[in-house]
């Protein structure tokens, strides 16, 4: 018997015997089977760039803008779910106040992921005072993470800024640590982690700055919402 | 400083200001969180834990202390602050009367009234006899609409008393007005701060069983303040502290213009409500009988999911086809503005879930519950419902359907406490 730590009932985590005997790691449920209902998974069509769920496989419009930004240079993001009303909740309830223990509800929707360099979206340093823990840290716990990228303190919260304001918003990472050993290695492969993926700006921003460090690098990202 | 007399907040454990009248306790003491009483807490990477119950107003954590502000406000005596002007009923007089007395003897009191029996005002003169002496009170309910429909009743009723309105959709930090409107949630913001406090609708959701809410409730009242209860359909926990002797009841059966509650009609349905998008027959025949009778009808569905179907179906029966109709839910933008406009009768049907249960009056509405077997409707919940109808002195009667396909024990304990009012 498991408490859900979304609604706090009890359940009975689904048996998986194949899983079960795989001898490989796995999430336990977190989540009863109820409140997992709650959010949708992303459909099969979508964007071929930024992952958003639609009609068509076509490049979706925020992408053709970016395409002209970045001269076709386009960020490949993977994402898992709708970012709907139930998973704004969960958002709000994790992020807004703190709710730490959501972090694994959140980590229990992660797929596997590649062996790449994985590198964080980092949090505001006065964010991360006040709540106590990193929300991205926490929720890619499980991985080893290379926490490469420092937001530049005092530029507020992506969440709090209308779309155009957050399209105009300024480059705000810098490389974390100039002399970090890490620089010398030839990396091929970076994924970028973040919560969510609204205008693409943030992780755009992100690439930009690692581009800087490895400039041969392919960058891709992973968010949990879209 | 003033401002936060009978106020509690949070503050780090460095913070070293004091004032004279606070007292400083650590935030989780005894595995509990010490603001909600709630056991449910977790651990930050910190390894220190933090209450999972009441983060929605600030998260407590381990390292914090709640400040407490224990100084007494002092209000001028004001011999007669109720500027109302209406009269009350017979019955309402007594119950009143009563209340006002249970007060003076400091006995906590609960109020069993029937829907409509005009609860509000028989209030009035319990208040005043409290903001008379310059002590503090507070009306606390639930549900935001309860409180926003309230407020400026209180607030005419006493013209001269600065009235406060607090709840989560409202950005003000609770003040130290002498009268307090406020949600259940806002009352963990204060401690033994009420000489009299009235929890409104205490059967209802989200108050009803949850005891972070109980816990504040009981915080929130002086030592030697009383706490009077009303509510249509009292709940087991109080039903036993009566039985108890702790709590006092009152009992009023009569609705203000005196008639009876009207008697919900049950009937089973074995066919579906709704059958590849089009309304059952027999459902279909009692709508359009409202209709016909000139009656604005509300339907209730159990799920939000549920309401474009049923307005789709109803849409597409042609002879409602004329009809203008609308579904309202919790969560919908538009919610007031399609309330208020089947108030003004300019909405024939409104598709709508149970947060139209309670505190709402329209004229001349007739009620149909589709699924009343479904879990989300307790007793409590079809009672409300069925004490929509019927509420205005030249119609006291009219049509309460409770559709099912399963007889439950809840639609049965509805119809033994709507009977039982009536004798």
């Amino acid at each position: 018997m498991r408490v859900c730590l979304l609604c706090g009932n009890c359940f009975l985590p689904p048996v998986d015997l194949v899983r079960l005997f795989s001898f490989q790691a796995f999430h336990e449920a977190v989540l009863c089977p109820h409140c997992q209902k709650l959010f949708q998974p992303l459909g099969p069509i979508r964007c071929p760039a930024c992952g958003r769920s639609q009609q068509t496989a076509q490049l979706c419009r925020d992408c053709q803008r970016w395409e002209q930004i970045y001269d076709g240079d386009l960020l490949v993001n993977c994402s898992l779910y709708h970012y709907d009303q139930a998973m704004h909740d969960l958002m709000v309830q994790y992020k807004r106040y703190g709710d730490y223990q959501l972090a694994q509800v959140l980590a229990s929707f992660l797929p596997p992921l590649p062996n790449w360099l994985l590198v964080p979206i980092p949090t505001s340093p006065e964010h991360q005072a006040k709540r106590g823990f990193d929300t991205i840290e926490a929720i890619f716990g499980n991985y080893a993470l290379k926490p490469l990228l420092t937001k530049i303190p005092g530029q507020g919260a992506q969440g709090m800024r209308s779309r155009q304001e957050r399209l105009e918003a300024e480059q705000g990472f810098v490389l974390a640590d100039v002399n970090y050993p890490i620089y010398n290695r030839s990396i091929s492969k970076i994924l970028l982690l973040d919560d969510i993926y609204t205008t693409g700006r943030t992780l755009y921003h992100a690439r930009d700055c690692l581009r800087r460090a490895f400039p041969s690098a392919k960058i891709k990202s992973f968010t949990i919402c879209r | 400083m003033d401002e936060l007399i009978g106020r509690q907040w949070l503050a780090n454990q460095e913070d070293i200001t004091t004032i004279s009248t606070c007292e400083k306790v650590p935030a989780i003491q005894a595995d509990r969180c010490q603001r909600c009483g709630s056991q449910l807490l977790a651990y930050l990477p910190s390894r220190k834990r933090y209450c999972r119950s009441c983060l929605g107003i600030g998260r407590v954590s381990e390292d914090q202390v709640l400040v407490r502000n224990l100084a007494t406000a002092v209000f001028p005596k004001n011999p007669a602050p109720l500027t109302w002007q209406g009269k009350l009923t017979k019955h309402q007089t007594k119950i009143s009367q009563a209340l006002v007395n249970n007060y003076h003897a400091g006995k906590t009191t609960l109020v069993h009234a029937v829907t409509g029996a005009g609860k509000t005002e028989m209030l009035f003169p319990l208040l005043a006899a409290c903001l008379a002496d310059g002590k503090r009170a507070a009306v606390a309910a639930p549900r935001i609409d309860v409180i926003n429909e309230l407020y400026p009743r209180l607030a005419e009723a006493f013209a001269q008393i600065k009235v406060g309105c607090y709840h989560g959709k409202r950005e003000a930090e609770p003040g130290c007005e002498q009268l307090t409107l406020l949600t259940t949630h806002q009352l963990l913001k204060f401690y033994r701060a009420f000489d009299l406090l009235i929890i409104d609708e205490v059967d209802s959701f989200p108050y009803a069983g949850d005891p972070m809410l109980h816990f504040g409730a009981k915080n929130a009242v002086k030592t030697a303040g009383v706490t009077v209860y009303l509510t249509a359909t009292p709940t087991s926990d109080l039903l036993a502290e009566i039985n108890q002797g702790k709590v006092a009841k009152l009992t009023l059966k009569r609705r203000f213009h005196g008639q009876k509650l009207p008697v919900p009609r049950e009937k089973l349905f074995l066919r579906p409500y709704l059958n590849h998008g089009r309304l059952n027959p027999q459902l279909a025949e009692h709508i359009s009988r409202a209709i016909k009778a000139g009656h604005p009808l509300l339907l209730f569905v159990p799920k939000i999911t549920e309401i474009p179907a049923y307005l789709a179906a109803i849409k597409a029966d042609p002879q409602f086809a004329q009809l203008k109709l609308a579904g309202v839910h919790a969560a919908d933008p538009e919610r007031l503005s399609k309330v208020e406009a089947f108030r003004r009768g300019e909405l024939e049907i409104l598709v709508t879930t149970t947060i139209l249960e309670r505190g709402v009056t329209f004229k001349h509405v007739w009620v149909i519950i589709l699924a009343a077997d479904d879990r989300i409707y307790s007793a409590s919940s079809l009672v409300q419902i069925a004490g929509r109808v019927g509420r205005a002195s030249d119609d006291p009667t009219g049509l309460v359907l409770f559709c099912y396909h399963r007889y439950t024990h809840n639609i049965r304990q509805a119809m033994q406490e709507i009977q039982e009012m009536n004798q």
